[in-house]
């Protein structure tokens, strides 16, 4: 990783999915473009709030929950990706995507 | 097609879909080499109000690998940026664009070339305008000085071009596609028919190059100028590809879209026709995603290429001696894959080593000459494809004949070509305004409107 540390990562991840709009993928799920935080109302304001992030904020990160059983999720931060393992994290966003 | 719509999944991305790839000595700057990676296959010159152009979401890339190094030693980067100077029109242009700035121009794109060695990233040139497209007399009335004022020099000795083109590729389609139908054994075909003239099926369309200049002792693995076609450090070898990151977020609502994450490969370009004819349907997708360092697992393709089996079938009694040819085809793992070894072809080589990849070769100390042939080595024309590449070879006539046995003897001098393979052809022509004496190299776009619908 060249400018964001794990940490960093990890720290926007925890904190991103419950409120900067991040997105969350699962196979099988609905939520493939619908943000943790608009996830629980189909409103438009979560595909917004991710359009938001090209507007340069930078800030939005965007997880992909790769396999909730094992609890791989793959964490999108500018051109960066960093797969964590953290299977409370996974369930924590598959529930809320359901 | 050289590598237009070559794969199921890039067929339906054109900005990232890499066509064409030449690297040649400049015949007319022969310190340098000239670097050339086509994308957006078959425009068509009449495509507004939405004219074609690079994808400023893409990742383009231009890599120089050289000796055992299979990937990038070098690497040059295109990234590119669109504008809209007015919003309130529908229009590509709302008057004669007659210079680079001018303020009819409504959509304009200009980029940024970053070189990166290693771990060095040296930002060459940022905010470099791309010409227009060529709209039409009225529009782009002088289209020759829109594409001259865009080459650009760089303080760094390179100098570049991006921007729309005539497509200089030329192939009939038509007919390599209808259950390969060759000139001038069409007669002979399983499903036989009568001799016709060959269709180029491109001849009306347009591309967008992106080309560099580059002096030669930027480009060798020891940073020499070779003088000696023998010298290891001669050779180059080079391919193009272009990435996208790996998450795309649809903005809706009229809001821009999120792109974020790696970039990673969606498409990539050495050799002419590797992916298209020598890659199954299947692994296409594949080999696109895939740097050339692993190009042994695609090597089967060429070892023992379909089409070499299938010719004898479709065209019974023409070619036995290459249906009787069951060894692995060392003649194209060498043109393809390894580079030429020395001893093979009188006074050249271009091998980079035994390890496999599909590389464009390049053997810098080969002059260019004054008077090309368009068969290039088969022709007896050293400074010509599989050296290279240059815009005027015609790659689809030599690789058929290399595919049909007509290379087979440069490694195993007991086999015999059967008579056709140094005859067959696309029978394509290539148009003379698609080429140019210059840097770029590749001839003025066509204009949308004098031309008709491809």
């Amino acid at each position: 990783m060249t400018d964001l540390s794990r940490r960093h990562f990890l720290r926007n991840a925890g904190i991103g999915v419950a409120a900067a709009g991040a997105i969350a993928a699962a196979p099988g799920l609905a939520a493939s473009a619908a943000g943790a935080a608009g996830a629980e109302s189909a409103h438009p304001s979560s595909a917004q709030d991710a359009a938001g992030a090209a507007d340069g904020t930078g800030n939005s990160v965007t997880a992909h929950v790769v396999d909730a059983a094992a609890g791989t999720i793959a964490l999108y931060v500018g051109t960066q990706e960093v797969v964590i393992h953290n299977r409370r994290l996974a369930n924590e966003l598959v529930r809320a995507a359901q | 097609m050289s590598s237009h719509r070559e794969a199921p999944g890039i067929s339906k991305d054109p900005v990232a879909d890499s066509t064409d790839l030449y690297a040649f000595v400049s015949p007319d700057k022969p310190g340098t080499v000239t670097l050339i990676a086509n994308y957006v296959p078959a425009e068509e010159p009449a495509g507004g109000p939405n004219f074609f152009e690079f994808g400023d979401d893409v990742l383009y890339e231009i890599h120089i690998a050289g000796n055992e190094r299979r990937d990038s030693g070098t690497v040059y980067q295109f990234r590119f940026t669109t504008t809209i100077t007015n919003p309130d029109t529908f229009l590509y242009n709302t008057g004669p664009i007659r210079t680079l700035t001018d303020p009819h121009w409504n959509r304009r794109q200009t980029y940024s070339v970053t070189k990166v060695a290693g771990n060095r990233r040296t930002v060459l040139g940022s905010g470099i305008p791309c010409p227009p497209c060529n709209i039409g007399p009225r529009s782009t009335p002088d289209y020759a000085s829109l594409a001259a004022a865009a080459i650009t020099p760089l303080r760094t000795g390179e100098t570049v071009f991006a921007g729309q083109r005539a497509e200089a590729f030329f192939v009939d389609l038509g007919s390599i596609f209808d259950l390969v139908d060759l000139r001038p054994i069409q007669n002979l075909h399983l499903i036989p028919t009568p001799a016709a003239a060959g269709i180029d099926t491109l001849k009306s369309v347009n591309v967008h190059s992106i080309a560099i200049q580059v002096p030669i002792g930027d480009l060798t693995h020891n940073g020499s100028v070779p003088t000696g076609q023998a010298d290891p450090n001669a050779v180059i070898g080079v391919y193009t590809s272009a990435s996208r990151q790996r998450v795309r977020i649809e903005g809706g609502f009229g809001q821009p879209a999120h792109t974020v994450g790696p970039f990673t490969q969606v498409s990539r370009l050495g050799n002419p026709l590797v992916n298209e004819v020598l890659v199954p349907m299947s692994r296409k997708d594949l080999f696109n995603s895939r740097p050339p360092s692993g190009d042994s697992e695609f090597a089967a393709g060429v070892d023992h290429p379909e089409l070499a089996r299938l010719l004898p079938v479709l065209y019974p009694n023409v070619f036995p001696n290459l249906q009787a040819y069951t060894k692995p085809r060392a003649d194209l793992d060498a043109i393809f894959l390894t580079g030429i070894p020395a001893g093979v072809v009188n006074g050249f080589q271009n091998y980079t080593g035994p390890n496999k990849a599909d590389l464009l070769r390049l053997n810098v100390a080969i002059p260019p000459t004054n008077s090309p042939k368009p068969l290039g080595i088969l022709g007896g024309d050293l400074a010509g494809y599989p050296n290279g590449r240059r815009v005027t070879d015609d790659v689809v006539t030599i690789e058929l004949r290399a595919i049909a046995g007509a290379t087979i003897p440069l490694v195993d001098p007991s086999f015999t070509p059967d008579g056709a393979a140094s005859r067959i052809t696309d029978g394509s022509p290539q148009p003379a305004d698609t080429v140019q004496a210059h840097f770029p190299y590749i001839g003025n776009p066509h204009d949308g409107y004098h031309t008709p619908p491809s």
